[in-house]
């Protein structure tokens, strides 16, 4: 099964029911507030709001998780390296400062938040939508594409470097750290690219043939009624006061 | 040009980018309703001709025109997309939408057709190959043969009066291959296949156009030039033994 971020697309709750671009706009400008909190507090109370907002989408907090696992890991290192402090003179010498580690940990709430909040932005409405309503909000239209058909062949092209591996693997290829492991999946990563750019080409001719113009036309119809201003206003007040609280009040 | 033509190749060459032939100076008519193959080993251009018939590609020389309009006037090719439609080798390429049904209904929305009637055409397109009920199903879970109907419906949908196909059998199980000759067969559409399979086009084309090195080098039915074994060997093609029985004549030998 593939990690498709919209597979909880067709439930129903509060979320899903927010039309696609104000909500775009909602959680972008929250993203934005947790991207800018500068004091642990304020973001574990991000943290909290994200997660308030995950479980009224009704999306699976395991499903989420288990995303956010590999973000987990990407942040892990910075628990070690920031605290470190290495000055070169007048002599070589290394610092551990504890202070530093208030710096990973608000670092780690953020991204957390962040990556929590992401799923009931994007992954309660098919992303075809999410992307047709960026294109409506004024986003580039080739910008647009691009992440769409990312998304739509990422899947494809998994498919095809893990066929590629079991191929390597069938004839007795055993993958390791060494030089001729490293060619092979350079090999392989090269092929993948190759592949994709061609394919990419055949995709926009059979695109162009059934009259794509370069504008994305659905059935959705944006029908924004006053329970979708509501809701961006609450998500919004929230950012305001997420903010407002890490400059005057919090920690 | 008659005004039963639907396509016509006149001395059409075309090169690809890295200098590789595609055609070199083709000539082919499609008469309106009628079933088209286009037989001939791999490298003969059989898709370069399709993809040059709906102005994918630029012709280096050479005329082609679609139901009487020179493709090289403006908006010509995108007048002839709206009564031409093709239906790829390779369905992942051509069935790219979050749904079946938002893939079906593509191509009708990107000509302009009121929500209502679009909707319709796509129900339509998926009753006519079967898909009923697929509507919501994620096209790159579906197997093979599905993704290949769903390709044909995003194609039908459109309505075209010629459909061009590109190795529609390849890759297919037997019970599809079966399903998707039956549909062939029973269409009302001007085609024109591209194919390896001689079964195809003994039993659903009217007529074949053989194919070598870029040119046609022979057109006539079916049964003519599927049977000639020693031309069909010239031309870099093997007659499959238990074609002669398919087609009820006596074996040859060259």
């Amino acid at each position: 099964m593939h990690p498709e971020i919209d597979r909880y697309a067709h439930i129903d709750s509060p979320i899903h029911r927010w039309d696609p671009g104000l909500k775009i706009v909602g959680f972008g400008v929250f993203v934005v507030a947790v991207a800018l909190l500068s004091k642990p507090a304020s973001a574990f109370v991000g943290l909290a709001f994200s997660f308030l907002l995950l479980s009224a989408s009704k999306i699976p907090v395991p499903f989420v998780l288990g995303r956010l696992k590999f973000l987990l890991l990407a942040l892990a290192p910075f628990f070690l390296l920031l605290p470190v402090t290495v000055v070169s003179q007048p002599e070589w010498s290394v610092t551990w400062e504890w202070s530093r580690e208030w710096l990973a940990l608000l670092l780690t709430l953020r991204a957390l938040a962040i990556g929590v909040a992401v799923f009931p932005m994007l992954g309660t409405a098919p992303f075809h939508l999410s992307m047709k309503a960026l294109q409506d909000l004024g986003f580039p239209k080739t910008i647009v594409q691009a992440v769409l058909f990312s998304y739509r062949y990422l899947f494809v092209y998994l498919d095809q470097l893990r066929r590629m591996r079991v191929a390597a693997r069938s004839r007795g290829f055993r993958p390791g750290l060494n030089r001729r492991s490293f060619r092979v999946f350079g090999y392989q990563v090269g092929m993948l690219l190759v592949t994709s750019y061609e394919q990419t080409e055949r995709i926009l001719k059979a695109m162009k043939s059934r009259g794509y113009d370069g504008t994305i036309r659905t059935l959705h119809a944006s029908r924004r009624a006053p329970a979708d201003w509501f809701k961006l206003g609450a998500v919004l007040a929230t950012a305001l006061l997420l903010t407002l609280g890490d400059r005057l009040w919090i920690g | 040009m008659d005004r039963m033509t639907a396509l016509s190749f006149g001395s059409v060459s075309y090169h690809y980018p890295d200098g590789t032939r595609g055609l070199g100076n083709c000539d082919l008519c499609v008469q309106t309703a009628e079933r088209l193959a286009l037989l001939g080993p791999n490298g003969a251009g059989k898709t370069t001709l399709l993809l040059l018939a709906d102005g994918l590609l630029e012709p280096d020389e050479g005329s082609i025109e679609a139901f009487g309009v020179p493709l090289g006037e403006d908006g010509a090719v995108l007048r002839a997309r709206q009564r031409m439609g093709i239906v790829f080798q390779n369905a992942d390429d051509q069935v790219f939408c979050p749904t079946v049904f938002e893939d079906v209904i593509f191509g009708p929305l990107n000509h302009d057709l009121s929500p209502e009637e679009a909707h319709e055409r796509a129900h339509e397109a998926l009753k006519q190959v079967g898909l009923e009920g697929y509507e919501n199903r994620v096209p790159q879970h579906l197997s093979g043969g599905e993704k290949r109907k769903v390709a044909l419906a995003t194609v039908l949908a459109m309505q075209p009066d010629l459909i061009l196909f590109d190795e529609p059998t390849t890759g297919l199980d037997p019970r599809g291959r079966i399903e998707l000759l039956d549909l062939l067969e029973e269409s009302e559409q001007t085609l024109l296949i591209a194919t390896h399979d001689f079964e195809l086009a003994l039993r659903v084309c009217t007529r074949v156009a053989l194919m070598d090195k870029g040119r046609v080098v022979a057109t006539g039915p079916p049964k003519e030039i599927l049977m000639d074994r020693a031309r069909l060997e010239t031309h870099g093609l093997v007659q499959p033994p238990w074609l002669p029985y398919l087609a009820g004549v006596e074996p040859n030998t060259p």
